[in-house]
Protein backbone atom coordinates (compact mmCIF):
# COMPACT_ATOMS: atom_id res chain seq x y z
CA UNK A 1 0.00 0.00 0.00
CA UNK A 2 2.42 2.34 1.34
CA UNK A 3 4.95 2.06 -1.58
CA UNK A 4 1.91 2.89 -4.24
CA UNK A 5 1.54 5.98 -2.33
CA UNK A 6 4.92 6.85 -3.07
CA UNK A 7 4.80 5.64 -6.32
CA UNK A 8 5.63 8.98 -8.60
CA UNK A 9 3.91 7.69 -11.62
CA UNK A 10 0.70 7.11 -9.09
CA UNK A 11 0.81 10.81 -7.65
CA UNK A 12 1.32 12.31 -10.66
CA UNK A 13 -1.77 10.34 -12.38
CA UNK A 14 -3.91 11.53 -8.74
CA UNK A 15 -3.09 14.79 -9.36
CA UNK A 16 -4.42 14.68 -13.10
CA UNK A 17 -7.41 12.41 -11.94
CA UNK A 18 -8.26 15.20 -8.67
CA UNK A 19 -7.98 18.01 -11.09
CA UNK A 20 -9.90 16.73 -14.31
CA UNK A 21 -12.77 15.40 -12.01
CA UNK A 22 -12.90 18.53 -9.52
CA UNK A 23 -13.82 20.58 -12.81
CA UNK A 24 -16.12 18.13 -14.06
CA UNK A 25 -17.68 17.77 -10.70
CA UNK A 26 -18.36 21.64 -11.27
CA UNK A 27 -20.08 21.69 -15.03
CA UNK A 28 -23.88 20.76 -14.90
CA UNK A 29 -25.69 18.37 -16.82
CA UNK A 30 -27.14 20.36 -19.63
CA UNK A 31 -28.55 17.00 -20.91
CA UNK A 32 -31.78 17.38 -19.08
CA UNK A 33 -34.71 19.40 -21.22
CA UNK A 34 -36.61 20.24 -17.81
CA UNK A 35 -33.87 21.54 -15.92
CA UNK A 36 -32.29 23.26 -19.06
CA UNK A 37 -35.05 25.44 -19.50
CA UNK A 38 -34.35 26.82 -15.92
CA UNK A 39 -30.39 27.03 -15.90
CA UNK A 40 -30.94 29.00 -20.04
CA UNK A 41 -31.96 31.99 -17.44
CA UNK A 42 -28.87 31.57 -15.91
CA UNK A 43 -26.10 31.43 -18.34
CA UNK A 44 -22.39 30.26 -16.87
CA UNK A 45 -24.22 28.92 -13.66
CA UNK A 46 -22.41 26.09 -11.98
CA UNK A 47 -22.96 23.61 -9.37
CA UNK A 48 -21.73 26.17 -6.28
CA UNK A 49 -24.63 28.48 -7.63
CA UNK A 50 -27.41 25.58 -6.80
CA UNK A 51 -26.60 24.34 -3.64
CA UNK A 52 -25.00 25.71 0.19
CA UNK A 53 -21.66 25.90 0.47
CA UNK A 54 -21.30 23.54 3.27
CA UNK A 55 -23.25 20.92 1.06
CA UNK A 56 -20.64 21.54 -1.86
CA UNK A 57 -17.79 21.21 0.37
CA UNK A 58 -18.94 17.84 1.58
CA UNK A 59 -20.22 16.98 -1.66
CA UNK A 60 -16.64 17.57 -3.81
CA UNK A 61 -15.05 16.13 -0.83
CA UNK A 62 -16.63 12.63 -1.19
CA UNK A 63 -16.77 12.85 -4.82
CA UNK A 64 -12.74 13.44 -5.00
CA UNK A 65 -12.20 10.57 -2.18
CA UNK A 66 -14.46 8.15 -4.42
CA UNK A 67 -12.27 9.09 -8.24
CA UNK A 68 -9.31 8.81 -5.33
CA UNK A 69 -10.02 5.15 -3.64
CA UNK A 70 -11.31 3.86 -7.48
CA UNK A 71 -7.63 5.03 -9.23
CA UNK A 72 -5.59 3.85 -5.91
CA UNK A 73 -7.50 0.10 -6.31
CA UNK A 74 -7.25 -0.20 -9.48
CA UNK A 75 -3.79 0.22 -9.90
CA UNK A 76 -3.06 -1.66 -6.54
CA UNK A 77 -5.10 -4.85 -7.91
CA UNK A 78 -5.18 -4.82 -11.90
CA UNK A 79 -2.04 -5.93 -11.93
CA UNK A 80 -2.23 -9.20 -10.56
CA UNK A 81 -5.89 -9.34 -12.23
CA UNK A 82 -4.67 -9.54 -15.58
CA UNK A 83 -1.79 -11.38 -14.43
CA UNK A 84 -3.90 -13.54 -13.42
CA UNK A 85 -6.11 -13.64 -16.73
CA UNK A 86 -3.27 -14.23 -18.90
CA UNK A 87 -2.37 -17.09 -17.18
CA UNK A 88 -5.62 -18.22 -17.07
CA UNK A 89 -5.80 -18.08 -21.16
CA UNK A 90 -2.56 -20.07 -21.43
CA UNK A 91 -0.10 -17.09 -22.13
CA UNK A 92 3.18 -17.61 -21.80
CA UNK A 93 5.53 -15.63 -19.63
CA UNK A 94 2.59 -13.95 -18.42
CA UNK A 95 4.62 -13.14 -14.70
CA UNK A 96 6.31 -10.84 -17.45
CA UNK A 97 3.82 -9.45 -19.54
CA UNK A 98 2.95 -6.13 -17.15
CA UNK A 99 6.66 -5.93 -15.30
CA UNK A 100 7.93 -2.94 -16.82
CA UNK A 101 4.58 -0.61 -17.55
CA UNK A 102 4.15 2.55 -16.06
CA UNK A 103 1.07 1.35 -15.37
CA UNK A 104 -1.15 3.83 -12.34
CA UNK A 105 -0.16 6.30 -15.47
CA UNK A 106 -2.27 3.80 -18.16
CA UNK A 107 -4.69 3.99 -15.26
CA UNK A 108 -5.20 7.57 -15.02
CA UNK A 109 -5.62 8.02 -18.65
CA UNK A 110 -8.28 5.95 -18.33
CA UNK A 111 -9.71 7.39 -15.88
CA UNK A 112 -9.51 10.58 -17.42
CA UNK A 113 -10.48 9.70 -20.67
CA UNK A 114 -7.92 8.49 -23.77
CA UNK A 115 -8.94 10.83 -25.94
CA UNK A 116 -8.76 14.25 -23.79
CA UNK A 117 -7.62 16.84 -26.00
CA UNK A 118 -5.45 18.51 -23.33
CA UNK A 119 -3.05 15.44 -23.63
CA UNK A 120 -0.25 15.94 -26.46
CA UNK A 121 -0.32 12.19 -26.35
CA UNK A 122 -4.01 11.03 -26.17
CA UNK A 123 -5.59 13.06 -29.11
CA UNK A 124 -6.31 10.28 -30.93
CA UNK B 1 -11.15 1.72 -31.02
CA UNK B 2 -10.18 5.04 -29.28
CA UNK B 3 -13.40 6.75 -30.25
CA UNK B 4 -15.25 3.74 -28.53
CA UNK B 5 -12.65 4.08 -25.17
CA UNK B 6 -13.36 8.37 -24.92
CA UNK B 7 -17.02 7.55 -25.36
CA UNK B 8 -17.16 5.13 -22.51
CA UNK B 9 -14.99 6.28 -20.32
CA UNK B 10 -16.30 9.84 -20.62
CA UNK B 11 -19.75 8.76 -19.72
CA UNK B 12 -18.09 6.63 -16.58
CA UNK B 13 -17.02 9.79 -15.18
CA UNK B 14 -20.05 12.15 -16.15
CA UNK B 15 -22.42 8.96 -14.15
CA UNK B 16 -20.37 9.21 -11.64
CA UNK B 17 -20.61 13.35 -11.55
CA UNK B 18 -24.68 12.63 -12.15
CA UNK B 19 -25.13 10.43 -9.46
CA UNK B 20 -23.11 13.24 -7.05
CA UNK B 21 -25.02 15.80 -8.43
CA UNK B 22 -28.63 13.76 -7.32
CA UNK B 23 -27.44 12.55 -4.29
CA UNK B 24 -26.97 17.03 -3.43
CA UNK B 25 -30.71 17.17 -5.25
CA UNK B 26 -28.32 19.84 -8.00
CA UNK B 27 -29.77 21.44 -9.55
CA UNK B 28 -33.30 20.18 -8.94
CA UNK B 29 -34.23 20.72 -5.42
CA UNK B 30 -33.80 24.39 -6.53
CA UNK B 31 -35.89 24.37 -9.58
CA UNK B 32 -38.89 22.39 -8.00
CA UNK B 33 -38.63 24.84 -5.13
CA UNK B 34 -39.27 27.75 -8.08
CA UNK B 35 -41.54 25.94 -9.81
CA UNK B 36 -43.54 25.79 -7.09
CA UNK B 37 -43.36 28.96 -5.74
CA UNK B 38 -44.60 30.33 -8.98
CA UNK B 39 -47.16 27.79 -9.09
CA UNK B 40 -48.59 29.44 -5.55
CA UNK B 41 -47.83 33.18 -6.69
CA UNK B 42 -49.77 32.60 -10.50
CA UNK B 43 -52.24 31.04 -8.42
CA UNK B 44 -52.78 33.41 -5.76
CA UNK B 45 -52.66 36.43 -8.55
CA UNK B 46 -55.68 34.35 -10.28
CA UNK B 47 -54.50 35.30 -13.68
CA UNK B 48 -55.21 39.43 -13.61
CA UNK B 49 -52.62 41.67 -15.15
CA UNK B 50 -52.87 44.13 -12.12
CA UNK B 51 -52.69 41.13 -9.36
CA UNK B 52 -49.74 39.56 -11.83
CA UNK B 53 -47.90 43.15 -11.80
CA UNK B 54 -47.73 43.81 -7.88
CA UNK B 55 -46.74 40.00 -7.40
CA UNK B 56 -44.06 40.77 -9.42
CA UNK B 57 -43.05 44.30 -8.01
CA UNK B 58 -43.31 42.24 -4.47
CA UNK B 59 -40.65 40.07 -5.98
CA UNK B 60 -37.68 43.18 -6.31
CA UNK B 61 -39.14 45.15 -3.00
CA UNK B 62 -39.94 45.17 0.60
CA UNK B 63 -39.57 42.12 2.43
CA UNK B 64 -38.41 40.06 0.05
CA UNK B 65 -35.22 42.38 -0.66
CA UNK B 66 -34.12 42.44 2.77
CA UNK B 67 -34.17 38.49 2.52
CA UNK B 68 -31.80 38.54 -0.40
CA UNK B 69 -29.76 41.69 1.11
CA UNK B 70 -29.36 39.56 4.55
CA UNK B 71 -28.63 35.67 3.43
CA UNK B 72 -28.08 36.21 0.01
CA UNK B 73 -25.12 36.87 -2.82
CA UNK B 74 -26.41 41.06 -3.41
CA UNK B 75 -23.78 41.31 -6.15
CA UNK B 76 -25.19 38.40 -7.91
CA UNK B 77 -28.42 39.40 -7.22
CA UNK B 78 -28.15 42.91 -9.48
CA UNK B 79 -25.82 41.36 -11.71
CA UNK B 80 -29.16 38.98 -12.84
CA UNK B 81 -31.50 42.48 -12.11
CA UNK B 82 -29.16 44.30 -14.60
CA UNK B 83 -29.11 41.47 -17.24
CA UNK B 84 -32.98 41.54 -17.14
CA UNK B 85 -32.94 44.80 -17.92
CA UNK B 86 -33.82 46.52 -14.85
CA UNK B 87 -30.77 48.67 -13.69
CA UNK B 88 -33.73 51.06 -11.64
CA UNK B 89 -36.73 50.58 -9.86
CA UNK B 90 -38.22 52.83 -13.59
CA UNK B 91 -37.03 50.21 -16.03
CA UNK B 92 -38.68 47.62 -14.06
CA UNK B 93 -42.12 49.34 -13.13
CA UNK B 94 -41.70 50.48 -17.39
CA UNK B 95 -41.74 46.58 -17.95
CA UNK B 96 -43.83 45.71 -16.04
CA UNK B 97 -46.70 47.88 -16.77
CA UNK B 98 -45.83 47.05 -20.73
CA UNK B 99 -45.63 43.56 -20.37
CA UNK B 100 -48.70 40.98 -20.90
CA UNK B 101 -49.77 38.64 -18.62
CA UNK B 102 -48.13 35.56 -20.14
CA UNK B 103 -44.56 37.73 -19.92
CA UNK B 104 -45.59 38.82 -16.19
CA UNK B 105 -45.84 35.16 -15.61
CA UNK B 106 -42.45 34.72 -17.48
CA UNK B 107 -40.76 37.21 -15.30
CA UNK B 108 -42.10 36.22 -11.44
CA UNK B 109 -40.62 32.35 -12.55
CA UNK B 110 -37.09 34.38 -13.73
CA UNK B 111 -37.07 36.51 -10.39
CA UNK B 112 -37.94 34.16 -8.35
CA UNK B 113 -35.26 31.99 -9.43
CA UNK B 114 -32.95 34.11 -9.49
CA UNK B 115 -33.59 34.80 -5.94
CA UNK B 116 -33.52 31.22 -5.12
CA UNK B 117 -30.26 31.23 -6.69
CA UNK B 118 -28.73 33.98 -4.53
CA UNK B 119 -29.65 33.50 -1.37
CA UNK B 120 -28.83 29.48 -2.18
CA UNK B 121 -25.15 30.20 -3.17
CA UNK B 122 -24.65 32.55 0.06
CA UNK B 123 -26.58 30.60 3.17
CA UNK B 124 -27.53 27.45 2.04
CA UNK B 125 -30.55 25.42 1.93
CA UNK B 126 -31.94 26.58 5.30
CA UNK B 127 -32.12 30.15 4.10
CA UNK B 128 -33.61 29.62 1.33
CA UNK B 129 -37.00 28.69 3.09
CA UNK B 130 -36.88 32.39 4.16
CA UNK B 131 -37.40 33.38 0.59
CA UNK B 132 -40.32 31.00 0.96
CA UNK B 133 -41.56 33.03 3.90
CA UNK B 134 -40.90 37.12 2.42
CA UNK B 135 -42.89 35.62 -0.43
CA UNK B 136 -45.70 34.56 1.88
CA UNK B 137 -45.61 31.10 1.20
CA UNK B 138 -44.71 29.25 4.53
CA UNK B 139 -41.97 26.30 4.28
CA UNK B 140 -42.10 23.40 5.77
CA UNK B 141 -39.18 21.35 7.97
CA UNK B 142 -36.27 20.58 4.92
CA UNK B 143 -36.34 17.10 4.13
CA UNK B 144 -33.09 15.18 4.47
CA UNK B 145 -30.31 15.61 2.03
CA UNK B 146 -30.02 12.88 -0.17
CA UNK B 147 -26.27 12.59 0.23
CA UNK B 148 -26.39 12.78 3.99
CA UNK B 149 -29.07 10.25 3.53
CA UNK B 150 -26.90 7.78 1.98
CA UNK B 151 -23.79 8.52 3.93
CA UNK B 152 -25.46 8.10 7.29
CA UNK B 153 -27.02 4.51 5.60
CA UNK B 154 -24.05 3.14 4.23
CA UNK B 155 -22.07 3.83 7.60
CA UNK B 156 -24.62 2.78 10.33
CA UNK B 157 -25.55 -0.53 8.09
CA UNK B 158 -21.46 -1.06 7.21
CA UNK B 159 -20.70 -0.77 10.83
CA UNK B 160 -23.49 -3.32 12.00
CA UNK B 161 -22.88 -5.73 9.10
CA UNK B 162 -18.77 -5.99 9.79
CA UNK B 163 -19.59 -6.24 13.20
CA UNK B 164 -21.36 -9.52 12.48
CA UNK B 165 -18.96 -10.10 9.62
CA UNK B 166 -16.51 -10.16 12.44
CA UNK B 167 -18.50 -12.27 14.73
CA UNK B 168 -19.01 -14.76 11.89
CA UNK B 169 -15.31 -15.50 11.52
CA UNK B 170 -14.99 -15.93 15.06
CA UNK B 171 -17.52 -18.65 15.06
CA UNK B 172 -16.59 -20.64 12.13
CA UNK B 173 -12.96 -20.91 13.82
CA UNK B 174 -14.42 -21.89 16.88
CA UNK B 175 -16.40 -24.70 14.44
CA UNK B 176 -13.38 -25.98 12.98
CA UNK B 177 -12.48 -28.85 15.20
CA UNK B 178 -16.06 -29.79 15.64
CA UNK B 179 -16.29 -29.96 12.13
CA UNK B 180 -13.26 -32.22 10.85
CA UNK B 181 -14.39 -34.79 14.18
CA UNK B 182 -18.11 -34.51 12.51
CA UNK B 183 -16.82 -35.31 9.28
CA UNK B 184 -14.14 -38.23 10.37
CA UNK B 185 -10.60 -35.95 8.71
CA UNK B 186 -7.89 -34.44 10.64
CA UNK B 187 -8.02 -30.92 11.60
CA UNK B 188 -5.12 -30.18 8.93
CA UNK B 189 -6.75 -31.98 5.91
CA UNK B 190 -10.34 -30.86 6.25
CA UNK B 191 -11.49 -28.14 3.98
CA UNK B 192 -13.30 -26.28 6.51
CA UNK B 193 -10.95 -22.91 7.56
CA UNK B 194 -9.16 -23.42 10.31
CA UNK B 195 -7.53 -20.26 10.86
CA UNK B 196 -9.06 -16.87 10.84
CA UNK B 197 -7.28 -16.16 8.38
CA UNK B 198 -8.72 -19.04 5.95
CA UNK B 199 -11.96 -17.87 7.17
CA UNK B 200 -11.13 -14.48 6.32
CA UNK B 201 -10.16 -15.34 2.47
CA UNK B 202 -13.29 -17.29 2.08
CA UNK B 203 -15.23 -14.63 3.36
CA UNK B 204 -13.32 -11.81 1.15
CA UNK B 205 -15.05 -13.71 -1.88
CA UNK B 206 -18.62 -13.61 -0.93
CA UNK B 207 -18.61 -10.21 1.41
CA UNK B 208 -17.86 -7.58 -1.45
CA UNK B 209 -20.40 -8.21 -4.40
CA UNK B 210 -23.01 -8.37 -1.50
CA UNK B 211 -22.41 -5.31 -0.48
CA UNK B 212 -22.17 -3.04 -3.77
CA UNK B 213 -25.46 -4.81 -4.98
CA UNK B 214 -27.21 -3.75 -1.49
CA UNK B 215 -26.03 -0.58 -1.82
CA UNK B 216 -27.02 -0.12 -5.34
CA UNK B 217 -30.40 -1.72 -4.84
CA UNK B 218 -30.80 0.20 -1.71
CA UNK B 219 -29.93 3.68 -3.31
CA UNK B 220 -31.98 3.09 -6.20
CA UNK B 221 -34.75 0.59 -5.31
CA UNK B 222 -36.06 2.14 -1.98
CA UNK B 223 -37.91 4.72 -1.57
CA UNK B 224 -36.54 7.56 0.76
CA UNK B 225 -39.56 8.98 2.32
CA UNK B 226 -42.72 6.77 3.55
CA UNK B 227 -45.40 6.42 0.91
CA UNK B 228 -48.60 8.30 1.87
CA UNK B 229 -51.08 7.37 -1.21
CA UNK B 230 -54.40 8.58 -1.15
CA UNK B 231 -55.69 6.40 -3.60
CA UNK B 232 -57.13 3.38 -2.01
CA UNK B 233 -54.83 -0.30 -1.98
CA UNK B 234 -54.79 -2.44 -5.16
CA UNK B 235 -56.87 -5.33 -5.41
CA UNK B 236 -55.24 -7.83 -3.40
CA UNK B 237 -52.14 -10.04 -4.89
CA UNK B 238 -50.16 -12.49 -4.21
CA UNK B 239 -46.76 -11.73 -2.06
CA UNK B 240 -44.88 -13.78 -5.41
CA UNK B 241 -47.31 -11.95 -7.95
CA UNK B 242 -45.94 -8.35 -5.94
CA UNK B 243 -42.33 -9.95 -6.03
CA UNK B 244 -42.32 -10.57 -9.97
CA UNK B 245 -44.11 -7.02 -10.70
CA UNK B 246 -41.38 -5.16 -8.02
CA UNK B 247 -38.23 -7.81 -10.18
CA UNK B 248 -40.10 -5.98 -13.22
CA UNK B 249 -40.05 -2.75 -12.16
CA UNK B 250 -36.43 -2.22 -11.17
CA UNK B 251 -34.84 -4.85 -13.62
CA UNK B 252 -32.65 -2.38 -15.38
CA UNK B 253 -30.97 -1.45 -11.55
CA UNK B 254 -30.68 -5.62 -11.09
CA UNK B 255 -28.95 -5.56 -13.94
CA UNK B 256 -26.16 -2.98 -12.96
CA UNK B 257 -26.13 -5.22 -9.88
CA UNK B 258 -25.55 -8.47 -11.87
CA UNK B 259 -22.89 -6.50 -13.74
CA UNK B 260 -21.14 -4.79 -10.52
CA UNK B 261 -21.63 -8.09 -9.28
CA UNK B 262 -19.71 -10.26 -12.02
CA UNK B 263 -17.18 -7.55 -12.46
CA UNK B 264 -15.89 -7.94 -8.74
CA UNK B 265 -16.41 -12.04 -8.90
CA UNK B 266 -14.31 -11.99 -11.98
CA UNK B 267 -11.18 -9.62 -10.63
CA UNK B 268 -11.27 -11.52 -7.70
CA UNK B 269 -11.07 -15.22 -9.76
CA UNK B 270 -8.00 -13.06 -11.78
CA UNK B 271 -6.74 -11.98 -8.60
CA UNK B 272 -6.32 -15.36 -7.40
CA UNK B 273 -4.62 -16.24 -10.50
CA UNK B 274 -2.23 -13.25 -10.97
CA UNK B 275 -1.46 -13.35 -7.29
CA UNK B 276 -0.70 -17.18 -5.91
CA UNK B 277 1.46 -19.50 -7.72
CA UNK B 278 -1.06 -22.41 -8.32
CA UNK B 279 -0.56 -25.58 -10.14
CA UNK B 280 -0.98 -26.10 -13.80
CA UNK B 281 -4.23 -28.65 -12.87
CA UNK B 282 -6.21 -25.44 -11.16
CA UNK B 283 -5.95 -23.31 -14.24
CA UNK B 284 -8.83 -23.97 -16.23
CA UNK B 285 -10.97 -21.65 -18.14
CA UNK B 286 -14.17 -23.79 -16.57
CA UNK B 287 -13.48 -21.96 -13.58
CA UNK B 288 -14.71 -19.02 -15.45
CA UNK B 289 -18.41 -20.46 -14.67
CA UNK B 290 -17.91 -20.23 -10.76
CA UNK B 291 -18.16 -16.10 -10.45
CA UNK B 292 -21.27 -16.60 -12.69
CA UNK B 293 -22.65 -18.82 -10.32
CA UNK B 294 -21.79 -16.86 -7.23
CA UNK B 295 -23.30 -13.77 -9.08
CA UNK B 296 -26.53 -14.59 -8.33
CA UNK B 297 -26.27 -14.70 -4.40
CA UNK B 298 -25.92 -11.07 -4.13
CA UNK B 299 -28.86 -10.34 -6.57
CA UNK B 300 -31.14 -12.93 -4.71
CA UNK B 301 -30.39 -11.06 -0.97
CA UNK B 302 -30.86 -7.58 -2.99
CA UNK B 303 -33.79 -8.37 -4.39
CA UNK B 304 -35.90 -9.99 -1.21
CA UNK B 305 -33.94 -6.84 0.81
CA UNK B 306 -34.92 -4.47 -1.44
CA UNK B 307 -38.47 -5.72 -1.64
CA UNK B 308 -39.10 -6.03 2.11
CA UNK B 309 -37.55 -2.77 2.43
CA UNK B 310 -40.00 -0.98 -0.44
CA UNK B 311 -43.66 -2.84 0.72
CA UNK B 312 -42.63 -1.92 3.94
CA UNK B 313 -42.88 1.75 3.22
CA UNK B 314 -45.67 1.65 1.46
CA UNK B 315 -48.19 2.23 3.91
CA UNK B 316 -51.19 1.02 1.07
CA UNK B 317 -49.17 -2.73 0.66
CA UNK B 318 -51.33 -5.55 1.38
CA UNK B 319 -49.19 -8.85 0.11
CA UNK B 320 -45.50 -8.16 2.38
CA UNK B 321 -43.35 -10.81 3.66
CA UNK B 322 -42.42 -10.58 7.83
CA UNK B 323 -39.30 -10.00 8.67
CA UNK B 324 -39.12 -13.67 9.56
CA UNK B 325 -40.53 -14.45 6.78
CA UNK B 326 -37.96 -12.18 4.67
CA UNK B 327 -35.21 -13.86 6.57
CA UNK B 328 -36.23 -17.27 5.87
CA UNK B 329 -36.74 -16.56 2.15
CA UNK B 330 -32.95 -15.40 1.54
CA UNK B 331 -31.60 -18.10 4.06
CA UNK B 332 -33.54 -20.92 1.85
CA UNK B 333 -32.70 -19.47 -1.26
CA UNK B 334 -28.80 -18.05 -0.74
CA UNK B 335 -28.45 -21.62 0.79
CA UNK B 336 -29.88 -23.52 -2.81
CA UNK B 337 -27.58 -21.51 -4.76
CA UNK B 338 -24.53 -22.32 -2.50
CA UNK B 339 -25.36 -25.63 -2.92
CA UNK B 340 -25.14 -25.13 -6.50
CA UNK B 341 -21.85 -22.95 -6.85
CA UNK B 342 -20.11 -24.83 -4.13
CA UNK B 343 -20.83 -28.45 -6.14
CA UNK B 344 -19.33 -26.50 -9.17
CA UNK B 345 -16.64 -25.62 -7.29
CA UNK B 346 -15.65 -29.06 -5.61
CA UNK B 347 -15.82 -30.66 -8.69
CA UNK B 348 -12.80 -28.30 -10.27
CA UNK B 349 -11.20 -27.77 -6.85
CA UNK B 350 -11.17 -32.15 -6.29
CA UNK B 351 -9.81 -32.88 -9.88
CA UNK B 352 -7.03 -30.84 -8.68
CA UNK B 353 -6.84 -32.12 -5.71
CA UNK B 354 -8.26 -35.61 -5.33
CA UNK B 355 -7.64 -36.18 -1.73
CA UNK B 356 -9.22 -33.42 -0.40
CA UNK B 357 -12.38 -35.53 -1.39
CA UNK B 358 -14.84 -35.77 -0.90
CA UNK B 359 -15.23 -32.04 0.55
CA UNK B 360 -18.89 -32.36 2.23
CA UNK B 361 -17.32 -30.00 4.43
CA UNK B 362 -17.17 -27.06 2.70
CA UNK B 363 -20.38 -27.24 0.61
CA UNK B 364 -21.77 -27.13 4.76
CA UNK B 365 -19.21 -24.15 5.07
CA UNK B 366 -20.35 -22.71 2.13
CA UNK B 367 -24.12 -22.87 2.92
CA UNK B 368 -24.03 -21.54 6.35
CA UNK B 369 -21.33 -18.89 5.59
CA UNK B 370 -23.22 -17.21 2.53
CA UNK B 371 -26.77 -17.85 4.60
CA UNK B 372 -25.51 -16.21 7.62
CA UNK B 373 -23.95 -13.25 5.93
CA UNK B 374 -27.07 -12.77 3.71
CA UNK B 375 -28.96 -12.61 6.49
CA UNK B 376 -26.61 -10.40 8.53
CA UNK B 377 -27.10 -7.93 5.96
CA UNK B 378 -30.31 -7.86 5.44
CA UNK B 379 -30.90 -7.47 9.34
CA UNK B 380 -28.22 -4.55 9.36
CA UNK B 381 -30.01 -2.68 6.64
CA UNK B 382 -33.45 -3.78 7.99
CA UNK B 383 -31.96 -2.03 11.95
CA UNK B 384 -30.97 1.37 9.67
CA UNK B 385 -34.32 1.54 7.98
CA UNK B 386 -35.80 1.54 11.34
CA UNK B 387 -34.15 4.57 12.91
CA UNK B 388 -34.27 6.79 9.96
CA UNK B 389 -38.07 6.18 9.94
CA UNK B 390 -37.96 7.21 13.52
CA UNK B 391 -35.81 9.92 12.66
CA UNK B 392 -38.54 11.39 9.94
CA UNK B 393 -41.39 10.78 11.76
CA UNK B 394 -41.42 14.48 13.19
CA UNK B 395 -41.11 16.01 9.70
CA UNK B 396 -44.04 14.00 8.71
CA UNK B 397 -46.36 14.58 11.10
CA UNK B 398 -45.81 18.26 11.03
CA UNK B 399 -46.56 18.25 7.66
CA UNK B 400 -49.50 16.21 8.71
CA UNK B 401 -51.04 18.98 11.23
CA UNK B 402 -49.95 21.89 8.85
CA UNK B 403 -52.35 20.22 6.32
CA UNK B 404 -55.38 19.27 8.59
CA UNK B 405 -55.22 23.12 9.78
CA UNK B 406 -55.22 25.13 6.82
CA UNK B 407 -57.64 22.92 4.56
CA UNK B 408 -58.04 22.24 0.81
CA UNK B 409 -57.70 25.66 -0.40
CA UNK B 410 -54.89 26.85 1.37
CA UNK B 411 -52.58 23.78 0.73
CA UNK B 412 -51.40 25.12 -2.54
CA UNK B 413 -49.43 27.49 -0.87
CA UNK B 414 -47.94 25.80 2.42
CA UNK B 415 -45.86 22.96 1.32
CA UNK B 416 -43.40 23.65 -1.59
CA UNK B 417 -41.03 21.16 -0.22
CA UNK B 418 -43.30 18.47 0.46
CA UNK B 419 -43.01 15.61 -2.09
CA UNK B 420 -45.92 15.93 -4.45
CA UNK B 421 -46.38 12.91 -6.10
CA UNK B 422 -49.48 11.28 -4.47
CA UNK B 423 -51.92 13.20 -5.69
CA UNK B 424 -50.54 13.11 -9.14
CA UNK B 425 -52.03 8.97 -9.68
CA UNK B 426 -55.20 10.47 -8.69
CA UNK B 427 -57.19 9.92 -11.81
CA UNK B 428 -54.56 7.46 -12.89
CA UNK B 429 -55.59 3.10 -13.26
CA UNK B 430 -54.91 1.28 -9.70
CA UNK B 431 -53.55 -1.77 -11.46
CA UNK B 432 -50.08 -1.47 -10.92
CA UNK B 433 -49.16 -3.35 -7.97
CA UNK B 434 -47.68 -2.29 -4.43
CA UNK B 435 -43.62 -2.90 -5.10
CA UNK B 436 -44.02 -1.52 -8.73
CA UNK B 437 -45.71 2.00 -7.28
CA UNK B 438 -43.06 2.27 -4.60
CA UNK B 439 -39.76 2.03 -8.09
CA UNK B 440 -42.04 4.38 -10.01
CA UNK B 441 -42.33 7.38 -6.54
CA UNK B 442 -38.34 6.45 -5.69
CA UNK B 443 -37.69 7.33 -9.38
CA UNK B 444 -39.76 10.37 -9.42
CA UNK B 445 -37.49 11.53 -5.97
CA UNK B 446 -34.60 10.38 -7.77
CA UNK B 447 -35.06 12.35 -10.53
CA UNK B 448 -33.76 15.91 -10.45
CA UNK B 449 -35.88 18.27 -11.90
CA UNK B 450 -38.82 16.64 -14.63
CA UNK B 451 -41.42 15.25 -12.18
CA UNK B 452 -41.21 17.36 -9.35
CA UNK B 453 -41.55 20.11 -11.64
CA UNK B 454 -44.55 18.72 -13.39
CA UNK B 455 -46.52 17.40 -10.63
CA UNK B 456 -45.99 20.54 -8.81
CA UNK B 457 -47.34 22.84 -11.36
CA UNK B 458 -50.85 20.71 -11.87
CA UNK B 459 -51.06 19.94 -8.39
CA UNK B 460 -50.81 23.68 -7.18
CA UNK B 461 -53.40 24.89 -9.78
CA UNK B 462 -55.62 22.61 -9.46
CA UNK B 463 -56.29 22.47 -6.12
CA UNK B 464 -56.78 26.45 -5.58
CA UNK B 465 -59.42 26.06 -8.01
CA UNK B 466 -60.97 23.17 -6.28
CA UNK B 467 -60.35 20.35 -8.47
CA UNK B 468 -57.58 17.56 -9.62
CA UNK B 469 -56.94 16.88 -12.95
CA UNK B 470 -54.52 14.36 -13.94
CA UNK B 471 -50.74 15.94 -14.33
Amino acid sequence: MWTTLQDQAFLLGAALIMLVHATKFDELNLGNPVTGRYLALLPGAKVRDFVGPYAYHIALFSFLVVSFVSYYLCCQISPNILNGATKLLGIADADKTFQDVPYPLYIAALFIGLTQPVIPLARR
Amino acid sequence: MASRNRLFLSRVGELQRNFFHDQIEVPGRLIKLAERLTSAIEARAGGDKRHLAKEARRLVNGELLATVQTYGDVVFYKLQLERLGFEDQGAFDKTVRESSPRELRSLIERLVFCTLVAVMRQSGTKAVSKVADAIGIPSTVPRLNNLRYLLTGIAASGIVFSLCILTIAHIFVLLAEPIAVLFSKPLDQSLWPNSLEYVGDELWTMVPPIFVCLVIGVTFLVPREPIQSMTPPPSPSSAIADLVGFFRAGISIFVWCIVASLLIKFAQLFYEYGSFHLPKEALSSKRLLLPVIQSFIPIAVCLFTTWYLASHSDATSRCRLSFVGTLLAIAGTVGFLAVLYDLTFLSEYLRARPQDGPGWEHLLFSVVANALISVSAFVSLVLFFRSRSILQKPAVTLQRQSKSATGNAASSAHDFNQPQYVLRIGNQRRTANTAGRAIRQRGAHGQSGENGYATGTSLDLDLVKGRVNPA
